[in-house]
């Protein structure tokens, strides 16, 4: 009942699936990026890089970490500390604002943004 | 017995009898649409495809026009059953009954040798996937579509096949085809 042929479409199926899902789902990680826009100046780093940082804005230094896959703001001179109790970001499009001074970090794809939420 | 992936030994396009064959395939791909929608679905995309049984079966037996006939009407039924039918979802339905029949077709006339049913028909299901998300992506929903393909993909492949096999084992056993098949073998009254 199965004949030759079929079994080169099976092969090509499996192969077609494991292809778009190594596209969709893998190395999405690897390629997001944290940046920093400071009133001084604009950093870019590579999600996966583990540093510290301090940028100078208007009414002092900001402190952020870069790590697991993210970042997050240790401290920034604010006096409602928003930045910094908003914790650790690490979903493209995620993003942290240091208003007071002015600081602003955002997680970035070099793909395409994944979507918040679908309905139907 | 004849083998299923045989191509018909009538000449193409025998007029009524063709006509007759063509309101029964239709007619089998609406009532199998409505079953299908009362199948639950995860996402509203994942579908196993019943309703194109009848198109293998015509791809098996009839002419191309026969074929495209049995394609138009297989679309509208499934809207009108799914009432989909004027949205922009029968676009997608309608791309991928295209796509999926056009390769079946080129498929099955190219290398129904060493090609069987099941072949034909992964290749119609990853035709009708490619279009339906290629539709979704440059169409309805942007990028975020592709985040579905691999399950669209898969469930696709798997259930293709599996209607694939089930075309093959009723075109080599039913009577309905054996006796489509010795119609097509007589020839036409007054020949």
């Amino acid at each position: 009942m199965v004949k030759p042929l079929d079994y080169v479409t099976f092969a090509a199926a499996a192969a077609l699936v494991a292809a778009i899902s190594a596209s969709v789902y893998g190395g999405a990680a690897g390629r997001t990026t944290v940046r920093i826009t400071a009133p001084s100046a604009e950093y870019l780093f590579a999600s996966t890089a583990e540093e510290q940082v301090t940028v100078r804005g208007p009414i002092g230094e900001t402190v952020i970490e870069i790590g697991g896959g993210g970042a997050r703001v240790l401290s920034s001179p604010g006096v409602r500390q928003i930045c910094v109790r908003a914790g650790h970001v690490s979903r493209p499009g995620a993003w942290l604002a240091c208003l007071p001074n002015r600081v602003f970090v955002s997680i970035e794809s070099a793909g395409d943004a994944p979507i918040d939420a679908r309905s139907y | 017995m004849r083998a299923a992936t045989e191509r018909p030994a009538g000449r193409p396009g025998r007029g009524a009898a063709d006509h007759d064959t063509v309101a029964l395939l239709a007619a089998a791909s609406l009532f199998l649409a409505s079953i299908e929608f009362a199948i639950p679905k995860p996402v509203p995309f994942l579908r196993l495809g019943l309703a194109n049984l009848p198109v293998l079966i015509a791809i098996a037996r009839l002419d191309t026009r026969s074929v495209a006939l049995v394609v138009a009407l297989k679309v509208a039924g499934q809207g009108f059953v799914q009432g989909t039918l004027f949205s922009y979802v029968v676009l997608f339905s309608a791309a991928g009954s295209i796509a999926s029949a056009a390769v079946m077709l080129l498929a099955f006339r190219t290398l129904g040798g060493p090609l069987s049913l099941i072949g034909v028909s992964v290749l119609g299901g990853l035709a009708s996937n490619a279009a339906q998300v290629a539709a979704a992506r440059f169409v309805a929903f942007g990028p975020s579509a592709w985040l579905i393909a691999p399950a669209f993909f898969a469930v696709g492949a798997v259930s293709s096949a599996l209607l694939g096999a089930f075309a093959e084992r009723f075109l080599r056993t039913s009577r309905w085809a054996a006796e489509l098949d010795a119609s097509r073998r007589r020839p036409p009254a007054g020949a």
